[in-house]
């Protein structure tokens, strides 16, 4: 049996929107489809081998966490790009889109460093971007509708080798100006939206499981299609409370 | 005082209630706030003791024990006790104060609190705990714990501030006080020495490093210490030590001064309550209640509205424990493993303003310790899929689940699937339980939560 192997950075220190959620919904993914996983907890001091994993997962912080797992991040910074180089497949959220780029300049000036996969680069702005967000995302050439939730005092712009994850149709997303929200360049992907993002999201959850999978094995997989129908209904309701009917 | 603001407020009181709108438990403070901001500064001057309790989760329980207390101590006292906890909430209760009501009894909403105490200028404020809670509302715990730090700092020095001792980050803000006497809880066997998935305040206060804990009750509070600058759990004067936790149907424990100790028993379940009742021990303590009226006050106790409460409607007894964080809900599934056999179960998920419109902190919560005790589950609310799919990727069957938005069709479901004289647990949250009590008030089965006494 193949088994993906995904690593989960800084559990502890970044957790607050449910994080755990999008974990879940990658390994019961994976075992319905008779694939299985390791879930492998990484946090500050340890080190990150960048040969051992199909799929890094970051999620979102308090500003004091974030600050501290920021300078940790840095001694895992060449491991990191390495991995990414390699073909690993990212999902950094809220606080990890921030991390993943450039850096984050705080309220007071201060710079906090960021690891560079991403091209993008982050500042505070004056108000905390909070509110339902549904997106229009395009991945390997393939639209959906992604819902989630966003709560960001960070105004991220993207440079010219990252795309955006997708376009706003509601809510704030990146800046809260261009309508671009996420971002993402080969098989790293950053977004400000949890919720958490994968349970409802299964279009997503089943795109970074290929790329996973592909990744482990060397060939893309044929996943075999799960009933969705509360995912759906979720995604739904969802779309609706934030005030668009469809 | 301006009598037509005064006159104005009141009738607006009287017209919601006559509406059924929520019993005008703060319509006329609000009213009255807009036509005189400074007015609760002036009409908190005429109480002489004014006690505030905040906390994220057993403020109302808690304020309402103190009352119970100061009530066997024929105290005449005013009090918001309808949960109604804002600015407004306070204006109103004391609007509708009468003259010899010379004790104030207020619990108030933890993000409101800083903007409060300085206005009511309490002469005893208890600080409970702070979990995470409503992030969407509320912004990061870091934020609240700031500007609490901001108000401790500026409180006279004659106010009596009463903390937690488990809480590492309120220790600390008690820390900045000349006039402070912290409770807490004994080495207890209903606590464990791990810290539970996303705990809080696991960091020192004062630098930064990693907290150790030699046991934890709740979420991050516990017995603590942090080894790199020696800052830890402060000595409490007052103790909860002997817990014993009596399934569903109550607790008891000793509760401790420096010079006496009492044995309380409280019809309320789970460790929550023993922090809720010492905590209104030690406010007691402090404003010279005796022993006796302590003791009888706690022991004769219900529950809150929606808290522990129990309703019956055609034969079926309803438990409804509000649930409206991960702390809160953790503890609410704990105490329900206090008893034996299996569950019916009925989970409410809304997502309106006051129960934070981000549902992401379900995922936080550890349904799965229930998960072998579910004898049937129940799902509803406006984003119930929202926990289905929380139940769902837990590894609970879809089949299992009965997912009904609704609740006229939760009450009906609930009622074929739970033989006369059963009972089902409801874990709604806030503005759920709201809806739930009022269609059971509808239906005959409960009073209305502005005619809670």
């Amino acid at each position: 049996m193949t088994e993906i192997r995904i690593c989960h950075l800084y559990p502890k220190e970044m957790n607050i929107y449910g994080d755990r959620g999008n974990i879940a919904v990658l390994q019961k993914r994976l075992e319905w489809r008779g694939y299985s996983s390791s879930i492998t907890p990484i946090s500050t001091g340890d080190d990150f081998n960048p040969t051992i994993f199909d799929l890094c997962y970051l999620g979102g912080g308090q500003d004091r966490d974030q600050m501290l797992v920021a300078y940790d991040l840095q001694k895992k910074s060449a491991a990191i790009h390495s991995a990414a180089k390699d073909g690993m497949v990212f999902l950094w959220v809220c606080g990890g889109i921030q991390l993943a780029g450039a850096g984050y300049t705080d309220s007071d000036g201060r710079r906090i460093p960021g690891v560079g996969i991403l091209d993008l680069d982050t500042s505070a702005g004056k108000s905390r971007l909070i509110g339902d967000l549904v997106l229009n995302a395009e991945l390997d050439g393939e639209t959906s509708t992604l819902v989630g939730y966003e709560n960001h005092a960070g105004r991220t712009f993207l440079g010219p080798d990252a795309t955006p994850l997708g376009s706003v149709l509601k809510g704030h997303g990146n800046n809260g100006a261009d309508q671009t929200e996420g971002a993402v360049q080969e098989r790293v992907i950053g977004t400000y939206m949890h919720g958490p993002i994968l349970p409802k999201n299964p279009w997503l959850a089943d795109k970074l499981l290929t790329w996973a999978i592909e990744h482990n094995t060397g060939e893309i997989p044929a996943l075999s299609s799960l009933d969705d129908s509360l995912e759906n209904l979720a995604q739904q309701v969802a779309i609706s409370r934030a005030g668009m009917k469809r | 005082m301006s009598h037509i603001a005064l006159s104005l407020a009141k009738a607006a009181g009287w017209m919601s209630r006559a509406l059924g709108r929520g019993g005008g438990t703060t319509l006329p403070g609000m009213i009255l706030l807009r036509l005189r901001p400074h007015i609760l500064r002036e009409m908190a001057q005429e109480l002489e003791e004014i006690i505030v309790i905040s906390a994220t989760n057993g403020k109302t329980t808690t304020a309402r024990m103190v009352s119970h207390a100061a009530h066997e101590s024929e105290i005449s006292f005013v009090a918001n006790t309808s949960g109604a906890n804002l600015p407004s909430g306070i204006a109103t209760a004391l609007l509708r104060r009468k003259p010899d009501e010379k004790y104030g009894i207020f619990e108030v909403d933890e993000a409101a609190l800083p903007e409060l105490v300085p206005q009511l200028r309490p002469t005893v404020l208890v600080l409970m705990n702070l979990f995470r809670d409503q992030l969407d509302r509320y912004g990061e715990l870091e934020t609240t714990i700031h500007k609490w730090k901001k108000m401790v700092e500026s409180l006279p020095e004659t106010t009596k501030l009463i903390i937690n001792a488990d809480d590492p980050a309120l220790a600390y803000l008690g820390s900045l006080h000349q006039n402070v006497q912290f409770f807490g809880l004994e080495l207890t066997d209903h606590a464990s020495e791990t810290i539970s998935h996303a705990a809080d305040s696991l960091h020192c206060l004062k630098c930064n490093s990693p907290l150790n804990f030699q046991q934890v009750t709740i979420g991050h509070l516990g017995h603590w210490e942090c080894q790199n600058c020696g800052f830890s759990r402060p000595n409490p004067s007052f103790t909860g030590d002997k817990i014993n936790l009596m399934g569903l149907d109550g607790s008891e424990f000793i509760a401790a001064s420096k010079t006496d100790s009492l044995g309380i028993q409280i019809p309320l379940a789970g460790t929550h309550n023993v922090y809720n009742a010492l905590a209104a021990y030690a406010t007691c303590y402090t404003i010279d209640i005796s022993a006796t009226k302590i003791q009888k006050g706690l022991s004769t106790i219900s529950a809150a509205f929606g808290r522990n409460e129990i309703i019956s409607f055609d034969g079926v007894e309803l438990m409804i424990m509000l649930a409206k964080n991960p702390a809160g809900a953790n503890q609410n599934l704990k105490t329900l493993l206090l008893e034996e056999g299996t569950i019916h179960l009925a989970i409410l998920l809304n997502d309106r303003t006051a129960d934070g419109k981000d549902v992401s902190w379900i995922w936080d919560v550890d349904y799965e310790m229930i998960l072998d005790r579910i004898a049937s589950l129940t799902i509803s609310g406006d984003r119930a899929y929202d926990l289905a799919l929380r139940f769902y990727y837990s590894g609970f069957p879809a089949t299992s689940m009965h997912v009904v938005p609704s609740i006229q069709e939760l009450l009906e479901h609930l009622k074929s699937t739970i033989k006369i004289g059963g009972r089902a647990v409801v874990l709604p949250t806030y503005t759920a339980m709201l809806d739930l009590r009022s269609e059971l008030n509808k239906i005959g089965a409960t009073h209305s939560f502005w005619e809670e006494k």
